[in-house]
């Protein structure tokens, strides 16, 4: 009953989240058409093409630097006007949104108590390494979501308030802090990984919960192993897109990695495309994580009480586990029975 | 107020990186830092163009849209300038200005950018005209004692004009009409007819 709103409102979000950023595209695409061109009157001059920098381009400085050959970076506006007018605003409403959504559904489905109470007696479900993982990876991510989304929204939303100089201060900080921590955030994907892939692999019987819905529309609770089909789900989104911001975040903090990519791919002419490209993945990338992750934090702190703790003692009351994770507990029950 | 704007005559350009040397000396500008640089296109082939470039000081710069900290700021000479005490390094404006002219010192811990430097059009920053503080972050400011640019002043060819936008046009245009050729004037149509940039 209640595992199944994880499912449904990851569902909801995907779907959700997709269709928000499906405007995005159409604006790139008309911002492509509508690239200022350069003002011309010479009818002449194919020569001044190579001031756009492409590959081709014949130009020569005595001054070093990333791309200090082009005259003109022709996708800087295209760029520009995709942070200010798309990233920047809809980030802003879709975070809000799903917080409303959130809000919404605990309003209506509240927290989901245990059908026959709490037994007393408790099972271990987290052991140490497995808690210290997760909350290595979130705390990881707690600060660069916060860092990140001030770095994005200050602007709009802080300056505002406490003025340009304080602002200053604050972002200052968050781009520091953004970009060390970052570097670190594949390390922890990579230990969550192996730490619970186990348990996440496909089991018989999931199909079972998913076609119920995960028991959302029906009463009583659906058969689920240690984690049910809606926190698998959750758990490959963590993995690909945990690579999704890691690969780009890393082309974002080191330029090196950029002036590579330029050099050993001719779709790109310039460090600076790369930059501008993998700063709008890696934000839209973020915003989608960051939505996830509130639904995750929502459904184990407020819409299922009981579950936290599994992540902090390690231990969970036996009914919850025999309520959300019937499979696991009897697997963990037969255990003991062969130890005694 | 006139607005100032920067042209320069590519056909008069000799590439002689003198507009370059003299910004780095009037302004003491650090190690890896170019204010300004010269753009060789097709060197050494017939029908080669050099041409100089710095900050353009935009209208509606998408330098200042893109900002995450909003720090710069347009003088009524039409002048683009930044807050150094506000700039947190973050690069966007270098990805963002259509002419490359946002430099970055490397000053920060292993080598991770430090606060932005670029062209002022020797109108120094917000601080007090022509105090040390001025000078230490932003360099000379001219424009402050009535004088335009040094770079555009000791063009010994007088490729590189800067000053009030009317004035530079109609000397260009007197040129272009006794020479028959050349009409370009380079990077206008995209530092100073922007449609596109909203809020
Ligand atoms: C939980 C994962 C992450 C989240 C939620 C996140 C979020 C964000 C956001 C919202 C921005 C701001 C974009 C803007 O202001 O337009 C940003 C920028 C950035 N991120 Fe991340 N990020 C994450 C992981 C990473 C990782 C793993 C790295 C590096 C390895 C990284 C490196 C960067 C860099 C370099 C920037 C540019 C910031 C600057 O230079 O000021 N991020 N991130
Ligand atoms: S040339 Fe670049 S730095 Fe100068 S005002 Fe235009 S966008 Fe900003
Ligand atoms: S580097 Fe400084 S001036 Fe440039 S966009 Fe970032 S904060 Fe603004």
């Amino acid at each position: 009953m209640t595992n199944s709103r994880t499912w449904v409102l990851g569902l909801w979000f995907f779907v959700s989240v997709v269709f928000a950023m499906a405007p995005l595209q159409t604006t790139w695409a008309e911002s492509e058409q509508a690239a200022p061109a350069i003002n011309n009157p010479n009818p002449g001059a194919d020569l001044w093409r190579a001031v756009r920098g492409h590959l081709d381009s014949p130009a020569v400085t005595q001054v070093k630097g990333h791309d200090s050959a082009v005259l003109v970076n022709d996708e800087g506006e295209r760029w520009t006007l995709i942070r200010v007018n798309e990233l920047v605003p809809k980030s802003r409403d879709w975070l809000l949104f799903v917080i409303l959504l959130l809000g919404l559904v605990y309003m209506i489905a509240g927290p989901q108590k245990l059908q026959h109470g709490e037994a007393g007696v408790e099972v271990e479900r987290h052991n140490t390494t497995a808690r210290f993982i997760h909350w290595f990876l979130a705390i990881i991510f707690i600060v660069l979501g916060i860092t990140g989304l001030i770095l994005l929204l200050g602007r709009v939303a802080l300056i505002p308030l406490i003025g340009k100089e304080a602002f200053g201060v604050v972002a200052r900080i968050c781009k520091e802090v953004h970009n060390f921590v970052g570097p670190l955030f594949p390390v922890a994907i990579i230990l969550v990984f192996f730490n619970l892939v186990r348990g996440n692999l496909y089991e018989r019987g999931d199909i079972k919960w998913i076609l119920k819905g995960g028991g959302f529309f029906s009463e009583g609770h659906v058969s689920a192993g240690k984690f049910n089909p809606g926190e698998k789900l959750l758990f490959w989104l963590t993995i690909f897109l945990g690579i999704g911001v890691s690969v780009t975040g890393y082309i974002l903090d080191f330029p090196t990695i950029a002036a590579w990519i330029v050099s050993a791919s001719p779709d790109f002419s310039q460090y600076r495309h790369v930059m501008e490209l993998s700063h709008v993945l890696h934000t839209i990338i973020a915003i989608v994580f960051i939505a996830f992750i509130l639904g995750h934090i929502f459904l184990a702190t407020m819409l299922v009480p009981g579950t936290l703790q599994g992540m902090t003692s390690g231990k969970v009351d036996a009914n919850w586990a025999k309520e959300h994770h019937d499979r696991w507990y009897a697997e963990i029950r037969e255990g003991e029975n062969q130890k005694s | 107020m006139a607005r100032m704007k920067f042209l320069c005559d590519a056909e008069r350009c000799i590439e002689c990186n003198a507009c370059v040397t003299a910004c780095k000396n009037e302004h003491e500008i650090p190690w890896g830092v170019n204010r300004r640089r010269v753009v060789t296109i097709n060197d050494g082939e017939p029908g080669e163009r050099s041409i100089s470039v710095a900050c353009m000081h935009c209208s509606e710069a998408p330098c200042a849209t893109v900002c995450p900290v909003d720090c710069f700021y347009t003088t009524n000479d039409g002048v683009v300038l930044h807050d150094k005490d506000i700039c947190i390094g973050c690069g966007y404006c270098f990805y963002a200005c259509p002419f490359g002219a946002p430099q970055f010192p490397e000053t920060g811990a292993f080598g991770s950018r430090g606060k932005m430097d670029k062209c002022t059009f020797c109108a120094g920053g917000p601080e007090q005209a022509n105090s040390s503080e001025e000078f230490r972050k932003y360099g000379r400011n001219r424009m402050a004692e009535g004088k335009l640019p040094l770079c555009a002043e000791m063009c010994a060819t007088k490729a590189l004009l800067g000053g009030d936008g009317d004035k530079v046009a109609d000397i260009f245009r007197e040129r272009v009409m006794y020479r028959g050729a050349g009409a370009l004037q380079w990077g206008w149509g995209v530092a100073y007819d922007k449609q596109g940039v909203k809020g």
